[in-house]
């Protein structure tokens, strides 16, 4: 009860500073996921460029989970997020009379990575993963060799992102059949960069994030290859993640605009409008899957006619093709 | 002990609500009271300081003399709110962040001391 108090308290003030601000100073204020943060902060430099310091993008990383609590109380512009908003997070936006405009921006291959002197596994099968992830593993399976007898009698350690992350729960839904479930006992971080680290410094560590972090590290870390669903093992990579190959880790990652953030800010729309010019270059620039031409065209139709909604219904899509992602309808 | 600060803060707050309700100039106060509240609440030995380091070629603005050392020693920020064009000359500023209302304190204490034209 203190704590729901403290948060009201913490989201009153938060809400009334920058939501205040914001329109005083030019500002456009962005939170949320840790793996669209890459795209996101490589788009607000472009744009703090060409608009030469007069607008201030201030952008934030407290997970997808974290980002849409703040988007949908109005204390944000856009939420990064890197799985669909979920029908709760729809809920509570409609309460507080949130409208969103749902945006794809680019694709990931969700990267599972080991430690570089790692010699003993160059790829994972789903079950496998399953078998270290699982909510029944927790404090049972702790070695290697408890996975695969093959592999050496080492301690197993894991990294991943926090239960705020929406990698986390994409992550959870692919591998373990439910978001969110999850074993406990492993290393949390909603700061990507945390995970690099651990596992780096670790030689029975593995770890998972975006594709765009593994890029930024692989002198540091060995990425893994993952059994799809025709039995191919598949290196995480762009081109991988464009054709569908793939499976099930790729997924699309988007951005959410406040509709009413569009309508009385310029400088939001202005941003928007220049993300969605500038999203495949600079997506493809960190290391993500630029959507094609007609992606970018969609979504900017979107903004134009402020037309608000998910095409997820408020649930996890998992394995989704970029194909797939244009073929569905918006429900509002 | 919970219980206790939750009757206090909702006094202050429901006092303050008959006091203020109405204008705007009211709601901001109401706004700035429930603020300290928080503060408070959320920082109970006091709220952050902001203390600036520059230190690769970036201007980081955290809360701890710790936080300053490890910046300063090229360790990165275990939580961080970036803002492009937020300095004075429309710099880019790193603001340190917790899991409660960090960022946005340095950030209006920055924003009084560099406030814009």
């Amino acid at each position: 009860m203190f704590a729901s108090f403290k948060s009201l308290a913490l989201a009153a003030v938060a809400a009334g500073t920058l939501a205040g601000s914001s329109l005083a100073q030019q500002k456009v204020v962005i939170d949320g996921s840790s793996t669209v943060y890459p795209v996101t902060e490589a788009v607000a430099e472009e744009f703090g460029k060409e608009k030469k310091g007069q607008v201030q993008v201030t952008v934030g990383i407290s997970g997808t989970g974290g980002g849409f609590k703040k988007f949908v109380r109005g204390e944000i512009d856009i939420s990064d997020a890197s799985r669909p908003i979920l029908q709760k997070e729809m809920d509570e936006a409609k309460k507080n009379g949130i409208e969103f405009i749902e945006l794809p921006v680019a694709f990931d291959a969700l990267t599972v990575v080991v430690n570089k002197e790692n010699s003993w596994v160059d790829q994972l099968t789903v079950a496998e993963l399953k078998t270290m992830w699982g909510p029944d593993s927790e404090g049972k399976i702790m070695k290697w060799n408890q996975v695969n007898p093959a592999w050496p009698d080492t301690a197993l350690k894991l990294y991943g992102p926090g239960p705020d992350s929406g990698t986390f729960d994409y992550f959870t839904e692919a591998v373990n059949g439910k978001s969110k479930a999850s074993r406990k006992d492993f290393t949390p971080s909603e700061d990507d960069n945390v995970i690099v680290q651990g596992v780096s410094q670790d030689k029975g560590a593995l770890g998972y994030f975006g594709l765009a972090y593994y890029e930024e590290n692989k002198d540091k870390l060995k990425a893994v290859k993952i059994v799809n669903k025709d039995g191919k093992a598949i290196f995480p990579a762009v081109e991988a993640a464009k054709t569908g190959e793939y499976n099930p880790l790729a997924r699309p990652i988007f951005i959410y605009v406040n509709k009413k953030s569009l309508e009385t800010k310029p400088q939001v729309k202005e941003f928007v409008e220049f993300y969605l010019k500038h999203g495949a270059e600079l997506s493809a620039e960190v290391g993500y899957v630029p959507l094609p031409d007609k992606g970018y065209t969609m979504a900017a139709e979107r903004v134009k006619k402020m037309d608000t909604g998910t095409v997820f219904a408020g649930k996890e899509s998992v394995g989704l093709t970029i194909e797939q992602l244009f073929t569905m309808e918006l429900v509002k | 002990m919970f219980c206790g600060k939750i009757a206090v803060s909702a006094m202050v707050v429901g006092v303050s609500v008959m006091l203020l309700g109405g204008c705007s100039t009211d709601r901001t106060k109401m706004n700035e009271i429930n603020k300290k509240i928080a503060i408070s609440e959320a920082y109970p030995d006091g709220a952050p300081k902001m203390i600036e380091v520059k230190h690769g070629g970036k201007w980081y603005v955290v809360g701890s003399e710790k936080s300053a050392v490890e910046v300063k020693a090229g360790k990165p920020l275990k939580s961080f709110v970036k803002s492009i064009g937020a300095g004075p000359a429309g710099e880019t500023v790193v603001f340190e962040q917790d899991k409660l209302m960090m960022a946005d304190l340095l950030m209006e204490q920055f924003e009084a001391k560099y406030p814009k034209k």
